[in-house]
């Protein structure tokens, strides 16, 4: 137990010093233009000492000094940060119970065995100074407010992209607070001074199958660090405190999943979209037109039929609950990762609310429900546009085809989502979405999403073996 | 609700890190200064008048006198950007030295296939690359829809019969302006003697095609311009394919 203390606050000081030198170093950079500078000292009157040349004395203006490798300066190769990033990350993946990312797995086991309550750490982990931990009571309209900000100004940590979820509140409630849920899992960072909410992560409970080994896990999402913060490395720390809280409820596995990759994925899943409003994705370039391709076209081709047209296609309601939830259970028994849903589970998850869930059935002559459509909201601000300020975008959740064809069944939530008011339908080609992606006329996205699972290895799969979806 | 959050200092953070678009815009605009001989003067210019509207925001200097004809070049490209906001103006500035240096590969997070590589990000719509286009060799059509207003009235000047120029499903000039609401392109088109009533191989004319794109300003000119609300070969008129109410009003005043 102290032993990870230990390690966790060298570990913190070592990424402090290194950030630290590398700072200096960069600064220095900016000065002398250097490779091969190894610490020039400047003297006090603005003159520079060159030891180890061999005018050790000549003395050389500071101002010539700094013209001179300006110069240099332009030939420098800008670091390559993404390899510094993964680099950076992975570096601390090495120290968490997860697959090397070489490694040839068979088995489908964990990594660690589970630990009993007196060798989980009984205190919080340490964050930089100035922080403090502050556990989210979601029920608070004002936190829950203040969740919805960080979120929506710093989730997507890229500055120059052009759209940034936007969560809403309501809808963080329904992914937060699933049954099982627990208020400590939704773990905040405050800075002390001013009470800001700069860090975020949280873990909800669910039975995960995995191949055929039935495992409780947690989900892990929503992690999110405050943009000017990111230097101070505060992520892992979220990380590793998550990690703690869940261990001590008995769980000691868990599942999530991230754009990019680390150490190692369990699959590769890619986002596919359906322009619903084409007019207005190719304005906010979202979408774009080629150039043989006229808009005329392009909105004749994307055009839906005004209503469903399966017989039976309907809204889902509270009865259909008993039934659907045992569809969808022995459906998803098809694929090697799926969650495993019980009757409270589902009606959560499922029942329809305006602006987070919307779920459909397809009801056959004799009452029984044979097919199941589902999808939630959740809308991104379009950062850059004069008139647009919101992305309206349904997320394809959970479907079961077992009469309707796969086709049918998708145009019908289709069309539902256009009357709606949705902009764009997306669908990961996970499950056996395939099917029904181009047909209906998807088109590819640019955003992969790895799947995770955290202190379990397992054989990696292919999509359309992944029948679990996240928010 | 909102109003009831405190307001934060922005002193909760003490190293304060320059943006990553920032970060690209500095390195990007240092590669300028390798470029000024391989660009020509207007390319300079666009590139400065972005960089002035990324650093500095919309144009806040009195117009040089006409004696300082740099100085007045130089003031226009600033000041036609007018109100585009500064992080804009640095994209766009960082997208323009990218074409210009395609060398400078790591000023953007996406890598060769195109795919973004973030923690958390939203996906939008693949971009299959297309090649790059020449302005002073775009033909009439390209011209049209790229909205190259000059080069439309240059081709119409010197090849006055290429004003009934088509591609292979009948669209002029007129039409392909009309589809991507390129309004000065279709003033110029029309202006260079474009025939407003052509019909493409489907009886539709460029009013037919900014009514159901649900284009306001280019229908506005083609009505101005004396189109006629002529039936395609499916007996619609523009006014049975508007877009919306809009669109309709517009074609229903000219009536």
């Amino acid at each position: 137990m102290e032993d990870t203390k230990a390690t966790q606050s060298s570990d913190y000081h070592k990424e402090n010093d290194e950030k630290h030198q590398k700072k200096k170093s960069k600064n220095k950079k900016k000065r002398s233009g250097g490779d091969g500078d190894h610490g020039v000292p400047t003297l006090p009157d603005g003159l520079v000492n060159v030891p180890n040349s061999s005018d050790a004395h000549q003395n050389i203006s500071l101002k010539d000094l700094k013209m001179a490798m300006e110069v240099l300066n332009l030939q420098q190769k800008p670091a390559k940060t993404t390899e510094e990033a993964l680099h950076k990350s992975y570096q601390f993946w090495s120290t968490q119970p997860v697959p090397k990312m070489d490694e040839k797995i068979i088995s489908n086991e964990p990594i660690e065995p589970p630990k009993s309550v007196e060798d989980i750490r009984s205190e919080p982990y340490t964050l930089p100074d100035g922080f403090q931990w502050d556990t989210l009571n979601l029920n608070e309209p004002l936190v829950l407010k203040e969740l919805y900000t960080l979120l929506n100004e710093n989730y997507v940590e890229d500055d120059d992209c052009m759209f940034r979820f936007d969560y809403q509140t309501d809808f963080l409630k329904w992914a937060l607070q699933p049954p099982g849920w627990r208020m400590e899992w939704h773990c905040g960072v405050r800075v002390v001074k001013s009470g800001r909410l700069v860090g975020f992560i949280s873990a909800i409970p669910a039975q995960l199958r995995i191949y055929d080994h039935v495992q409780t896990v947690v989900e892990i999402n929503f992690l999110c660090v405050h943009k000017k913060l990111r230097a101070k490395r505060v992520a892992p720390v979220l990380i590793r405190e998550i990690t703690r809280r869940v261990n001590l409820t008995g769980i000691f596995q868990g599942v999530y999943t991230a754009g990019i990759v680390l150490p190692k994925p369990i699959a590769t899943c890619r986002y596919w979209h359906r322009s619903l409003n084409p007019k207005k994705l190719i304005d906010i370039k979202f979408s774009h037109l080629s150039r043989n391709m006229t808009m005329q076209r392009t909105l004749k081709l994307f055009k839906l039929p005004d209503l469903p047209k399966t017989a039976g296609f309907r809204k889902m309601e509270i009865q259909d609950c008993e039934k659907v939830v045992k569809l969808l259970n022995d459906y998803l028994g098809k694929f090697d990762l799926a969650p495993i849903f019980s009757e409270d589970d589902f009606k959560h998850w499922f029942l329809p609310q305006s602006g987070i869930i919307d779920s459909f059935v397809v009801e056959a002559s004799d009452g029984s429900i044979t097919d199941f459509v589902s999808y939630y909201t959740l809308p991104s601000t379009v950062v850059y546009h004069p008139v647009h300020k919101t992305l309206k975008a349904a997320y394809s959740f959970y479907n079961v085809s077992t009469k309707t064809p796969w086709t049918d069944l998708m145009l019908d939530g289709l069309i539902t989502a256009k009357n709606s008011g949705f902009d764009v339908f997306n669908a990961l080609d996970l499950m056996e979405n395939k099917e029904f992606l181009e047909p209906l006329k998807f088109g590819i996205g640019d955003g992969n999403l790895q799947y995770y699972l955290y202190n379990w290895r397992c054989p990696s799969m292919a999509p359309n073996k992944i029948g679990l979806v996240l928010q | 609700m909102a109003e009831a959050l405190p307001e934060y200092p922005d002193s909760d953070f003490s190293d304060d890190e320059q943006s990553p678009l920032d970060k690209s815009f500095s390195k990007a605009s240092d590669h300028v200064r390798k470029l000024t001989n391989v660009l020509n003067n207007n390319q300079l210019l666009e590139l400065y008048g972005l960089y002035k509207q990324g650093t500095e925001g919309k144009c806040n200097i009195p117009k040089p006198g006409w004696l300082d004809g740099r100085g007045r070049k130089k003031w226009e490209a600033w000041n036609s950007l007018r109100d585009m906001p500064q992080d804009e103006a640095k994209q766009k500035y960082i997208a323009l030295v990218q074409k210009y240096a395609p060398e400078l590969t790591d000023l953007s997070n996406d890598n060769e296939l195109g795919v973004k590589e973030a923690w958390v990000a939203v996906s939008s719509m693949l971009k299959s690359p297309e090649p790059e286009l020449v302005h002073n060799e775009l033909s009439i059509l390209d011209a049209a829809r790229e909205n190259c207003a000059d080069r439309v009235r240059e081709l119409l000047s010197k090849h006055p019969e290429l004003r009934h120029e088509t591609d292979e499903d009948g669209l002029s000039a007129l039409h392909w302006a009309a589809d991507r609401n390129a309004t000065e392109a279709l003033k110029a088109a029309l202006e260079g003697g474009c025939p407003v009533d052509a019909a493409d191989e489907c009886g539709q004319t460029a009013l037919h095609y900014a009514a159901t794109c649900g284009h306001i300003e280019s229908t506005t000119i083609l009505l101005k311009a004396g189109a006629s609300l002529l039936k395609d070969e499916d007996d619609c008129t523009p006014l049975d394919l508007a877009s919306d109410d809009d669109i309709r009003k517009v074609l229903e005043g000219a009536t």
